[in-house]
């Protein structure tokens, strides 16, 4: 069985702590390491600060970003968006112009198990999973 | 120490020299009497009359304004009597500023003057001020704790693990490491007290330790665009990270510091690459 959590905030930095603290505070109970947590939450910094990334709001200016998190004892799936149609591929293909192979997509790969692109309704979300590992 | 505005205006010995000057027919704005409100009269005599004892008894008056405005921002690390300090300083401009013949309370212009004054103090003094102290003692606490049991666990250690070791709640442990994500700017070379290492080592004194694991310049990773803003050790841990795949722990423990360390450092260089690149385009 799995727990969601849904929060919606403004695209501004001041909230992006927040952000995190939640992801924290959901991650805790699943005895997530202290380095995967920490995985996840610049996974989701990353996608928060990276400037290509338009909210979907009507004049696609700087809406509120929901991110949506669920929880089983297995994973913890962290949902953002929504964000204006094609905005993330295009701000992998720059990233990684920009940043060659040091770009959103590998840092993303990189620090979480899964990365998923949909096409929802509403805009596009991004999908992070990251797998919480048995305690040795 | 409070005191009543009655007795402001009776040591000021102001209203003798109100009452001298009532009589002046040539005076653009009316001259306030017994019976309007002590501050318009301390307005007044300052301005007017040039009394900087009225400034003076005016910044007294005004003192609980500031003291209570002060105290709404205290709780983010910085002393309140630093605040009221600072606070003072917003309530000297506005009384300075202030024109007596608009007509507006003094507190309403006081107040976002006072407040703009503290929020400018923290916007000057960095994201480290604005954590409480406590947070931060326990974030350098946590520093410590995540290694050793590292260490002894031969893992990373979970939340409720360093909440139990550090004796604080889940939520603190949480609330304390967010206060070491904030990105920064801060130099390496700002060492433990620019507020962004953890105390636990001097940067330039591991550069010298350390200094041939770097040695990675024909890696494809360091040719990148924006990696030339990234020093050896930068370039050397996101290496590790993104291209040999190392956990934090395991980095932290092959370049000898904290993993709250190579969190904080690689949060560092990513965001000196971006301004980087931000600042190439």
């Amino acid at each position: 069985m799995s727990d969601t959590v849904s929060l919606s905030f403004p695209r501004d930095s001041r909230y992006y702590a927040v952000a995190r603290l939640v992801v924290g505070g959901m991650a805790a109970p699943l005895e997530m390491s202290y380095d995967a947590l920490d995985d996840l939450q610049l996974a989701i910094s990353s996608l928060l600060d990276h400037e290509d990334l338009a909210t979907q709001t009507p004049d696609e200016g700087a809406g509120d970003v929901r991110l949506r998190l669920e929880v089983d004892d297995s994973q913890i799936v962290a949902a953002l968006g929504s964000f204006a149609s094609g905005s993330l591929d295009r701000a992998f293909e720059r990233s990684a112009k920009q940043g060659g192979e040091m770009g959103l997509r590998r840092l993303l790969d990189t620090i979480v198990d899964d990365v998923t692109v949909s096409d929802d309704s509403d805009g596009e979300w991004i999908t992070l999973t990251k797998h919480v590992k048995a305690l040795a | 120490m409070n005191r009543r505005p009655e007795d402001i205006i009776a040591t000021a010995g102001l209203d003798p020299v109100i009452q001298q000057d009532a009589e002046d027919v040539n005076e653009p704005i009316r001259r306030p009497t017994a019976d309007d409100k002590v501050d318009h009269q301390l307005l007044y005599a300052y301005h007017h009359d040039g009394s900087m004892k009225a400034r003076e008894q005016l910044i007294e008056l005004y003192l609980p304004l500031v003291r209570s405005l002060a105290r709404r921002y205290s709780y983010r690390g910085e002393q309140l009597e630093d605040l009221v300090q600072v606070g003072c300083i917003g309530l000297i401009k506005a009384i300075d500023r202030f024109d007596i013949e608009r007509g507006v309370e003094l507190t309403t212009y006081a107040t976002p003057n006072i407040i703009g004054e503290i929020k400018r103090h923290f916007r000057d003094k960095g994201w480290a001020v604005r954590v409480p102290r406590g947070l931060q003692e326990l974030n350098v606490r946590l520093s410590k704790l995540i290694e050793e049991l590292t260490v002894q666990l031969e893992r990373s250690p979970t939340i409720a693990e360093l909440a139990k070791a550090s004796g604080a709640t889940e939520e603190e442990v949480l609330e304390a490491l967010e206060t070491g994500q904030a990105y920064s700017s801060v130099s390496l070379s700002s060492g433990p007290s620019g507020g962004d290492d953890d105390g636990d080592l001097d940067p330039l004194e591991s550069l010298g330790q350390i200094e041939e694991q770097y040695a990675i310049t024909e890696d494809r990773a360091v040719l990148a665009p924006g990696f030339a803003a990234l020093d050896d050790r930068e370039r050397f841990i996101l290496h590790l990270r993104f291209f040999e795949g190392l956990t934090q722990s395991q980095i932290a423990s092959r370049v000898g510091i904290s993993q709250m360390h190579v969190s904080r450092l690689i949060r560092r260089s990513l965001q000196k690459i971006k301004d980087e690149i931000g600042s190439a385009e």
